[in-house]
């Protein structure tokens, strides 16, 4: 379960400015569920992912993850936390010295899967996001849809009960932002992963139909199930 | 744990061996820093030995004026002997105090032909060994008390002698530990920089490692593995180094050591320089490998 109690998050900019990323947001996300996050870009989405991954530390209010809070965690206990977290990245954040089977298995190397399990995991990973068939293609070789499906896949890997997508559409063309969608409700619904995305697109939201979170210049305005007409008013 | 480490390993020698170009600027500051170091040690043992050379030769010579009857030096000897840290005590006649002497000249002609001018300018004398030296200073005040009898005594001026050399050998060390201490800060700021090149280079897979989990030991262990290697093949080049310097250095050592005596030191001490060598190489590695990669770690 995720828990945000009142959080507030400013940035203290280098040039002694500061910025409202979030005001007294509240909300809570129950295990298994599949949560959009919506509002337009600098509304503070992509501040309350890293929050809940612990990038970022609220100025006020308490973040808790497994009744936790976050931001006190040091730091072999963050360690531990984000192994139950997976994250799809905006920019992929794929590593282009490896390939597709590497860019997976880096990860669950990383925290402690066995060699043979690797072996045997990563290309039933690879399976499920459909990119059992370029499994030797380094990212350069990829497409943009591909290159979010290895995303993804790297995402659940290490089997989190957590996935956190930012912008999983961004760079997308309609179909392939479809099938990247139904990879993420398979995810949730077959995985029972816990899902939080992170959007500013309609299609997105209508593809759902799920609960939604709507944030505006940092404050949350609604939370509660989907409604079409809300997102229209953004 | 072992898998992580086997991991940490295969990742070590794949950065160690993507990063060769930079990593022999480290060989080489890792080479020359443990040679001073090894200097450093290897000076103080040798400055040990010295002194304790020098303090077993710093035995007392006592000349009796003329007209000193046997019996009464013999009487003296006597005496010396009760005094605790006194080895032995031996008697030469001035003539054999001249037989000496000249068997010491032998291919000197001409101190032999002045021997023949003067005659034997030599003394009854005896031979002080000591083999506590702290006990030396109650020989001296027993033979003040006898001065009467003595011509003269030779220690006050080996003293001088041992006092100087060991004020030496005590300003050389010091010299070398500043130098080394110096270098191992320096080292300490290009193996850090170094580090921190790879890492930069690295920056990318570091960050993915830190957001999915990894711990900082998984993160760093390949860097300082990479650094042990270096500082492993930096001892081996360093003791290569100090071995010829030892052999180049052996012909001009004559003067103060045995020639054997140089590499009998170093064999003798070779498991202590090896450690103090790989213990400076691998804290030197640990820290700048540390402090290299903190900042990236702060995710």
């Amino acid at each position: 379960m995720i828990v945000f109690d009142n959080v507030t998050k400013i940035y203290n900019l280098k040039n002694k400015e500061s910025v409202l990323a979030l005001k007294d947001v509240s909300f809570k996300i129950e295990d298994k569920e599949l949560v959009l996050l919506v509002g337009k870009s600098g509304s503070g989405k992509s501040t309350v992912l890293k929050l809940i991954l612990g990038e970022e530390k609220p100025t006020s209010g308490r973040i808790l993850i497994d009744n936790e809070e976050v931001p006190k965690m040091k730091d072999g206990k963050l360690s531990k936390l984000r192994r139950k977290i997976g994250v799809v990245f905006q920019d992929y954040k794929l590593l282009s010295q490896r390939n597709v089977f590497e860019n997976v298995s880096f990860v669950m190397e990383m925290t402690g899967f066995s060699d043979e399990e690797i072996k045997k995991e990563v290309p039933e990973i690879l399976e499920i996001v459909g990119l059992e068939k370029k499994i030797y293609n380094f990212p350069d070789e990829l497409s943009q849809g591909e290159k979010q499906k290895l995303c993804i896949a790297r995402a659940i890997a290490h089997r989190p009960k957590i996935l956190l997508a930012d912008e999983p559409a961004g760079n997308l063309d309609p179909e392939n932002t479809l099938e990247i969608l139904r990879i993420f409700k398979k995810i949730n619904s077959e995985l029972k992963t816990t899902v939080l995305i992170a959007t500013h697109y309609q299609d997105v939201v209508d593809f759902f139909k799920s609960r939604i979170l709507i944030l505006k210049e940092g404050r949350l305005i609604y939370d509660g199930p989907y409604k079409k007409t809300l997102i229209l008013k953004l | 744990m072992i898998v992580a480490l086997k991991r940490g390993i295969k990742y070590g020698w794949n950065t160690f061996t993507k990063n060769l170009g930079v990593g022999f600027i480290n060989l080489f500051v890792f080479s020359f820093t443990l040679f001073l170091c090894t200097l450093f040690f290897f000076s103080l043992k040798v400055s040990e030995i010295l002194i304790e050379n020098l303090k077993q030769k710093a035995d007392i010579s006592v000349y009796f004026k003329e007209g000193v009857s046997k019996e009464e030096i013999f009487k003296i000897k006597e005496e010396l002997l009760k005094i605790e840290g006194v080895e032995k005590v031996e008697f030469l006649s001035k003539d054999e105090n001249l037989e000496k002497f000249k068997k010491r000249h032998q291919k000197d002609p001409t101190i032999l032909s002045a021997l023949e001018i003067v005659g034997n300018p030599f003394f009854d004398s005896l031979s002080i060994y000591v083999k506590d030296s702290q006990k030396i200073e109650e020989i001296l005040k027993f033979l003040k008390s006898k001065k009467d009898l003595i011509q003269e005594e030779d220690y006050t001026e080996k003293k001088t002698t041992v006092d100087k050399i060991f004020n030496i050998t005590k300003n050389i060390q010091r010299g070398l530990l500043l130098v080394s201490l110096f270098f191992i800060g320096v080292s300490t700021l290009i193996v850090f920089f170094t580090v921190h090149l790879t890492i930069l280079n690295q920056k990318e897979e570091l960050t993915v490692q830190k957001l999915v989990g990894a711990s900082n030991f998984t993160i760093l262990f390949p860097f300082l593995f990479q650094e042990i290697l270096w500082a492993f093949f930096g001892v081996i080049i360093s003791l290569l180094v100090f071995t010829l310097f030892l052999k180049f250095l052996t012909p001009y050592s004559a003067f103060l050591l045995r020639e054997a005596q140089f590499f009998d030191i170093f064999k003798e001490n070779f498991f202590k320089i090896l450690g103090l060598n790989f213990l400076i190489a691998f804290v030197l590695a640990s820290f700048s490998t540390y402090f290299a990669g903190k900042r990236y770690l702060k995710i």
